[in-house]
């Protein structure tokens, strides 16, 4: 069975907004809050920045949708139901999942490192570091198990962890499970919130800049990491149409690699980026000249966006001249497990609105970039495009979403 | 469903208190590593990189995250090392595994609970419907402070030793404790249902350790135990006990468990 898959909401919660109209606009203006972070057990040389959410709107959405004891759960598990029902709200569906079987309705998250707050705060406030003191708080499948118990969902309730690349791979498994006729509505997407941890590693192998993030730029210097959530609703095409919702775009396609080359690097011969996009061309039944955008990785680190330009070379020869390509992270800075999952909410909003985002930050261009980087919001109306994750560890996935078809 | 499976390996790894220190990996990376190098001796090719690896884990590197924590909060970044502290992230495990082995079709990571074993199975079985690649690697497994287990298997045509089949994987979820009771009896007809399976096989579940709602349901159903660690590993206890019950006479065996969330999730092995 392959039953086609479409779009039919998106929740975000992103330094550059909440919900799809602040999100798309902090997009296409390049507008988004990063906050100096000084707390001075990180050291006293310590300058990092942090895409802090705003907090005020965090608890306006979390007043809005959440029950008393849905506040309780933890950080993680509290953004990533907010943002899924903000998605099932924007899908209609909201409290009225009745048109699809318990047993066909689902939930796909993906993060890097979940409720990671709850061991800072076990070691930082009660000095705690014995594993089997920890275990049971440091426990993540109540992320995607809150969004099902107000779903109803019987069917696949999972949490995919895969670091940089979670949220696609996350919503890549969505997909598939509603193509091979398991499922008809899946909520999928990413979401990870501010560790300490994660600055403190970032900031130890030297990967953060004190600048802009600036993909693509000859000066580009590291990245800044920010919390996030991106959540999409997936359904089959019948149901969607059933039902008459809006269709944001549909997916079609999915490649996944691993570079089995090191923890921290991405394999510089870009052989996994290339395998990648081929898998998910392949998986969509498309030729790669059908691709008019791509949503790049693009950290705005010297290797990883080298590693990335080199990929896209070998991946679309020639052609890589036509292309229309950016990064968003410039303006988001790497929100980790929603990284991916935003840029696909970004996808969708772009298809749905003609425009592509822009690759902000870029003043110098490297001169090694060989496709045509957007700078500024240009109205293309693509159909087609292909959204890239690496991550930490090797785990490469791209997702291939594209205008919807209509009947076929 | 017809999925050729491998036996399945268990294993444990401690780091001794003076290599801590020294070790980059994790616990339960060392873990997984053990284990899969059983499975992998298994496997009909010569080149295994066009396999994929498809991963369970509760709480990763949770012993490596620990220490990280602790050296930030006393030292500062200073107290963390580059080679190391890359290690501090949830998928660390399989990625490692992925690194030391060369596997390169694929590598993902569940993190569902202690049926994050059981949740992988499922995801390897899709893997392969999707034709994300012929034979997968499918490990879990996870850290209890004292040292790591972990569990292997091979599935796919790639597999030398067949020692079952594979012929039914599902999740379920009960949204509600009072759900319970519908979604373990869906659970194990999706199961038998998928199986092709005209009478109830042998039912074996994980001996129950938390008398939770759940488990005194199971308690009901099933025919046998295994012993759980209540880690990621445990679907690989359940896996290695039905595969010596099929050597020993069942045609069948459906093992299924719960978790305090709400995941009921099962599988079902045969010896054809």
């Amino acid at each position: 069975m392959n039953n086609r898959v479409v779009i039919t909401g998106v929740g975000i919660a992103s330094v550059c907004g909440f919900g799809k109209e602040d999100f798309w606009k902090g997009i296409l203006s390049g507008s988004a809050r990063f906050s100096q972070v000084n707390d001075s057990f990180y050291g006293p040389d310590f300058k990092g920045q942090y895409g802090m959410l705003d907090k005020e709107r965090q608890q306006k959405l979390e007043e809005r949708y959440l029950s008393d004891k849905e506040k309780g759960l933890g950080p993680c598990a509290r953004l990533a139901l907010a943002t899924s029902l903000e998605a099932m709200d924007d899908a209609r569906v909201l409290d009225a999942f009745d048109d699809v079987e318990p047993e066909r309705r689902g939930v796909s998250i993906g993060t890097t490192h979940g409720e990671i707050t709850f061991l800072e705060d076990a070691v930082q406030h009660s000095g705690i570091t014995k594993v089997d003191e920890v275990r049971t708080g440091f426990a993540h499948q109540e992320i995607a198990a809150s969004i099902a118990r107000r779903m109803g969902a019987r069917g696949d309730v999972v949490v995919h962890s895969d670091a940089c690349s979670s949220g696609n791979i996350a919503a890549a498994y969505g997909f598939q499970m509603i193509r091979q006729g398991r499922l008809d509505r899946v909520v999928v997407g990413g979401v990870d919130v501010y560790s300490k941890l994660t600055e403190g590693v970032f900031s130890c192998i030297r990967a953060l800049t004190d600048d802009k993030v600036r993909p693509f730029d000859e000066n580009r210097s590291g990245i800044i990491l920010s919390e996030g959530a991106g959540m999409l609703i997936l359904e089959s095409y019948e149901t969607a149409k059933r039902r008459g919702a809006h269709i944001y775009g549909e997916v079609y396609g999915q490649g996944q690699t691993n570079d089995a080359y090191h923890m921290a690097v991405l394999d510089p011969e870009a052989t996994g980026i290339v395998g990648a996009m081929g898998k998910a061309v392949q998986d969509a039944g498309i030729s790669k000249d059908e691709i008019d955008y791509v949503c790049l990785h693009g950290t705005g680190t010297v290797a990883n966006d080298k590693c990335e330009m080199k990929g896209l070379k070998d991946f679309f020869g020639d052609r890589v001249s036509e292309l229309k390509v950016s990064s968003i992270k410039g303006t988001l800075g790497h929100g980790l497990g929603s990284a991916a999952a935003l840029e696909l909410v970004a996808c969708a909003l772009s298809l749905d609105t003609g425009i592509i985002p822009p690759n902000t930050n870029v003043e110098n261009l490297d001169s090694e970039c060989t496709f045509n980087l957007i700078t500024e919001p240009v109205a293309a109306n693509p159909a087609m495009m292909i959204n890239n994750s690496y991550a930490f560890g090797g785990s490469n996935c791209c997702v291939i979403v594209g205008r919807e078809q209509g009947e076929s | 469903m017809r999925i050729p499976m491998g036996p399945a390996y268990l294993s444990y790894a401690q780091a001794i208190e003076e290599e801590i220190r020294s070790v980059k990996v994790s616990n339960t990376s060392q873990a997984f590593l053990h284990s899969a190098e059983q499975a992998l001796a298994d496997i009909q090719a010569e080149d295994i990189s066009p396999i994929g690896i498809v991963a369970g884990t509760a709480y990763g590197p949770l012993t490596t995250y620990l220490e990280h924590i602790e050296a930030l909060f006393s030292r500062g970044i200073r107290g963390l090392r580059p080679q190391k502290s890359i290690h501090c992230v949830l998928c660390e495990p399989a990625c490692q595994l992925g690194i030391s082995k060369k596997i390169k079709a694929f590598n993902m990571s569940f993190s569902d609970g202690e049926l994050s074993g059981f949740s992988a199975l499922t995801g390897a079985a899709d893997a392969l419907i999707n034709r994300m690649a012929d034979t997968i690697l499918v490990v879990g497994g996870d850290d209890s402070g004292k040292g790591s287990s972990a569990g292997a298997v091979l599935l796919g045509n790639e597999v030398r030793t067949v020692s079952s089949y594979l012929r039914a994987s599902v999740r379920r979820f009960a949204p509600q404790v009072s759900d319970l009771p519908d979604v373990i009896n869906g659970t194990i007809h999706a199961l038998c249902s998928m199986a092709e399976l005209s009478e109830m096989p042998y039912i074996l579940s994980g001996r129950p350790v938390d008398d939770l709602p759940g488990e005194q349901i199971l308690q009901q159903k099933a025919d046998g135990w295994y012993d759980k660690s209540a880690s990621s590993a445990d679907a690989f206890y359940g896996m290695q006990t039905g595969q010596r019950l099929l050597e020993n006479g069942q045609d069948h065996v459906l093992i299924i468990d719960v978790d305090a969330c709400g995941q009921v999730a099962g599988f079902i092995m045969t010896k054809d």
